[in-house]
């Protein structure tokens, strides 16, 4: 009997040591809620869409940032009614529901928005549901959306009248499709887009609360060079789409 | 010496052990990762066993050459005819039970990889990439 704890004991140690040795698995940690102990479903209060087309079902978990995708025969409007309907409004505020997208924000951490973003090709529609842990400030307006992908770059800074987020938003194809996708986000979320650049090097946007008009927003985006991670010869540099959030008129609210 | 020598027969089972605990250890780490609560831990122990099981002996492939070299020295010890301890005899015998479907098991990968590369090399003209 000893002699077999022995061996349980020893061959334990020695995948132990194997295993942080040879870094297999990851390290830290998921965070805290809404992403953590998911057991392979959606974060709490969220539901996974039930007329999915067969097998088209996929997503992702990282740290701070939850994604749960599908392809669906209904229309769009369809899909953003079950949210709207399913939603538990005791852990999610509702910020809107517009004709492409719905955005809400986790009540219990302000910093975590998230939404539902719909595609409708006219035979189908895919729809994702998703929820990035922003890291936004406490203050920092409610009404204002998330953006799909965008995570979040540093602490965000406050002046006097307004704020200012980076996002790398490199999980989108370029950064003028997040632009294009982010003013109908704003769109449906209550923001008038008053100026809007999809090509071009640098794609941004202005817009303006329909509810509060003082409050403005300018979304500016560029190619960041990363230099601390140059390697080999031919690809010398690395670098990432980020989107420079600025928010306007706080003051006056 | 003489302790390692007197204790080779768990020594050599403990090293074939362990490669069957890594899969469960690196579940663990991911069921951490994701939250820990014992659901969790539970879910991403069985993924890993399912998604990392028939690669084994790739993912410890640093573990191999122990596994054989307790293999075979469990395979000596069995053709001995001298009295051993009935312990050491158990030993060695669960040594090989695990330790050889590990080793075959890996040896096929192996002939897979280098199949695989042979025919890029001939016929590909070296365009493959694992």
């Amino acid at each position: 009997m000893r002699s077999a704890l022995t061996v349980v004991g020893l061959s334990f140690a020695i995948a132990l040591a194997f295993v942080v040795v040879a870094d297999r698995g990851p390290t830290g940690s998921i965070g805290g809620a809404p992403f953590a102990n998911l057991h392979g479903g959606l974060p709490q209060g969220l539901e996974a869409y039930r007329n999915q087309v067969q097998g088209t079902r996929g997503g992702g978990l990282g740290e701070g940032t939850f994604e749960w995708s599908a392809e669906t025969p209904d229309p769009a409007a369809t899909v953003l009614a079950f949210y709207d309907q399913t939603i538990d409004r005791a852990l999610w505020d509702v910020i809107a529901v517009g004709e492409q997208t719905m955005s809400f924000s986790y009540r219990p951490n302000a910093r975590v928005r998230g939404g539902v973003r719909t595609v409708d090709t006219g035979r189908s529609t895919f729809l994702v549901v998703w929820v990035t842990d922003l890291s936004l400030p406490s203050g920092f307006p409610a009404t204002f959306p998330g953006g799909y992908r965008a995570r979040p770059i540093g602490a965000a800074r406050s002046d006097g009248t307004g704020y200012e987020l980076r996002w790398d938003i490199d999980g989108n194809l370029d950064s003028g499709r997040f632009i294009d996708d982010f003013a109908h986000v704003l769109t449906d979320a209550g923001w008038d887009v008053v100026t809007l650049t999809t090509t071009g090097a640098t794609p941004g946007l202005t817009c303006r609360s329909r509810s509060a008009p003082s409050l403005t927003c300018a979304v500016t985006t560029s190619y960041e060079l990363d230099t601390t991670k140059s390697t080999g010869i031919v690809y010398s540099v690395h670098g990432s789409y980020v989107a420079t959030v600025r928010l306007d008129g706080l003051s006056g609210r | 010496m003489t302790l390692i020598r007197a204790h080779r027969p768990q020594i050599g089972l403990s090293v074939v052990l362990a490669v069957y605990w890594v899969p469960v250890l690196v579940g663990v780490r991911w069921g951490v990762w994701a939250g820990g609560d014992p659901v969790e831990v539970a879910r991403s122990i069985g993924m890993a066993i399912g998604q990392d099981f028939l690669e084994l002996p790739m993912t410890t492939l640093a573990l191999a050459p122990f596994v054989l070299a307790a293999s075979v020295a469990a395979i000596l010890a069995l053709r001995q005819h001298a009295t051993r301890p009935h312990e050491g005899f158990v030993a060695d015998g669960l040594t090989l039970l695990f330790g050889l479907p590990y080793l075959v098991w890996g040896l096929y990968l192996a002939l897979v990889y280098v199949v695989f590369i042979a025919q890029c090399a001939l016929l590909r003209h070296g365009s493959c990439f694992l």
